[in-house]
């Protein structure tokens, strides 16, 4: 990007200023339609989990519902509650989207495809969250709301005590790739399966599994959203928001969906890692890694609509009481692992294709007892009822 | 032609001295402790301009995302915060202020007296490596004591807030 402006016979410095402006702006349109997305693909799929429509007015299977949401709140007026503290109160929203826009700048959207491949990049990513820590407290405490400050301190400490399971664990990909900076963890594997971070051995898939529960607790989702919890709450920290900010909120917690997704797959799944003889398709690596993705982002959506909310003290069980010392036990068994197959690849190679082996026997299994289960129901899904059907 | 290196450091040596200032003035403590928040930011900021990548992101992790959260945390759970007749008490004037001053003295000595190794920012590289290995090779002891400090000091927090029979 900066070459091409250069080649516009602009000064250096300047350059790399316009340079760096119009990747941000690129990025922001691209967080903007992907959070906007992500809200109408979750509306379609609840309804369709819970036997219902979900929003279909609006354009094709109700696809520009986002859109037409969004302006609405645009145009809606922006309310400051009596007895707030205005400054914060306005201040609160754009950290929370800074916390997670800030994060797409190290995602490697493919290979070679990164807008700033940081040495510390994996590192960033987990520190730069602590923007959005800071909004949520900042918009519960100045909403002057019972029910905003409950909602942002739960959300505060929520999110501080899971990223602890969550750094440790992201240790184990570490330890193996050897490196912090993304491209460079995504480079440690390949594109088949058993090269995968996730299938390496055993300790990589209990990281795994600490990540992603710890990450769900990050981004707020059922079963750990309560700091939102509608039926206790009202709607947490955002209560007093109306238009815009609440958008704005909306947005990033979206958003934070795809982000989180996008790591999962960075990480753990191979990225957009392509076979040796097409790897230098750069549109195909993108494609594939939207793919893993999505199915990641339909996995958090699927347990969303699937399990009930915790209790805070549950909450705080699970984090301090299990996901960390798992997540230590991961990290001593993978670095031991290591040290015993160290001259054997060999016999790695055989446990991560045993893992991805197990892993698809359990799949197969799951797929068919969910198929037997939807055959004897009793009332088929999105159908009319017996009684009206009988008419 | 405007170097941005030292733009940036204008930038941030403005965000953190002005932002310093609110932090010490405001009379609201819970803005103060916001506001803390940009002055570690922007510290992070110099230590990306020195050449110092790894450092930088623990200071946003560690300062700004858990002190500066547990802070204000602290300042939201006491009563009547946002009242600064109540909250924002100032105790002991005379003696904070020789503290104050016999501490910046400190720490100017210091800072005249170091030997600042300069390097030049086309030598700046990766400190990961380098700094694992350091901790891990020629500061082994050093880091091992720090650790086992920070160790007792956790366990001794928890001995003091236990509550109820310690038998």
């Amino acid at each position: 990007m900066e070459s091409i402006l250069l080649g516009l016979g602009l000064e250096e410095a300047t350059a790399q200023i316009l340079g760096a402006i119009l990747k941000a702006l690129i990025v922001l349109l691209f967080f903007v339609t992907v959070g906007g997305v992500l809200t109408w693909v979750e509306r379609r799929l609840s309804g369709f989990m819970q036997s219902r429509l979900g929003p279909n007015r609006v354009g094709p299977q109700g696809f520009l519902q986002w859109i037409a949401d969004g302006v609405k709140l645009v145009f809606k007026e922006d309310l400051v509650p009596d007895g707030a503290d205005r400054v914060l109160f306005r201040l609160a929203p754009y950290f929370c989207l800074i916390g997670v826009f800030c994060t797409l700048v190290v995602l490697p959207w493919g290979s070679g495809i990164i807008i700033a491949d940081l040495n510390v990049g994996l590192f960033y990513f987990i520190s730069i969250t602590s923007l959005v820590v800071i909004g949520v407290l900042m918009a519960g405490w100045s909403s002057n709301n019972k029910w905003s400050l409950l909602g942002g301190m739960r959300a505060a400490a929520q999110i501080v005590s899971y990223e602890i399971p969550v750094g440790l664990g992201l240790l184990v990909p570490i330890l193996i790739s050897g490196t912090l900076s993304m491209q460079g963890i995504m480079a440690s594997q390949g594109w088949l399966p058993w090269d995968w971070m996730l299938f390496k051995s055993p300790f990589t898939v209990l990281s795994f599994f600490i990540f992603f529960v710890g990450s769900l607790a990050e981004a707020n989702r059922i079963p750990f959203d309560l700091p939102e919890a509608e039926s206790e709450l009202v709607s947490g920290y955002c209560t007093e928001y109306t238009g815009f900010r609440y958008a704005v909120f909306f947005l990033s917690e979206w958003a934070n969906l795809f982000v989180v997704g996008a790591l999962t797959t960075v990480v753990y799944l191979g990225g957009g890692n392509l076979p040796g003889m097409i790897s230098g398709l750069w549109v195909v690596s993108l494609l594939v890694f939207f793919l893993k993705t999505g199915l990641v982002v339909f996995l958090i959506i699927w347990i969303r609509w699937t399990l009930p909310r915790f209790r805070i003290d549950q909450l705080m069980k699970l984090s301090w009481k299990y996901l960390l010392p798992a997540a230590f036990l991961a990290f001593f068994g993978q670095a031991l692992w290591m040290l015993l197959t160290w001259k054997l690849p060999l016999v790695q190679l055989a446990m991560a294709v045993l893992i991805f082996l197990t892993f698809l026997v359990l799949l197969y299994l799951f797929i068919k007892r969910v198929s037997v289960n939807i055959k004897e129901q009793k009332t088929s899904v999105n159908s009319p009822l017996p009684a009206e059907a009988g008419k | 032609m405007i170097e941005l290196p030292l733009l940036f450091f204008y930038l941030f040596t403005i965000l953190v001295l002005g932002v310093g200032l609110v932090v010490t003035f405001s009379a609201n403590l819970l803005r103060s402790a916001f506001a803390l928040f940009f002055v570690l930011f922007g510290v992070a900021g110099f230590y990306v301009l020195l050449g110092g990548d790894f450092i930088a992101i623990v200071q946003i992790l560690v300062y700004a995302g858990g002190v500066n959260v547990l802070l204000i945390f602290g300042t939201m759970l006491t009563t009547d915060v946002a009242n600064p007749v109540k909250s924002n008490l100032s105790f002991q004037g005379i003696l904070t202020a020789v503290g104050a001053i016999a501490l910046f003295l400190l720490l100017y000595g210091v800072i005249r007296s170091a030997n600042w190794g300069v390097i030049t920012p086309d030598k700046m590289e990766p400190t990961t490596r380098l700094l694992g290995r350091m901790l891990l090779k020629e500061y082994v002891l050093p880091f091992e004591v720090i650790s086992f400090l920070l160790l007792s000091a956790l366990i001794g927090a928890l001995v003091l807030v236990i509550k109820g029979d310690r038998t």
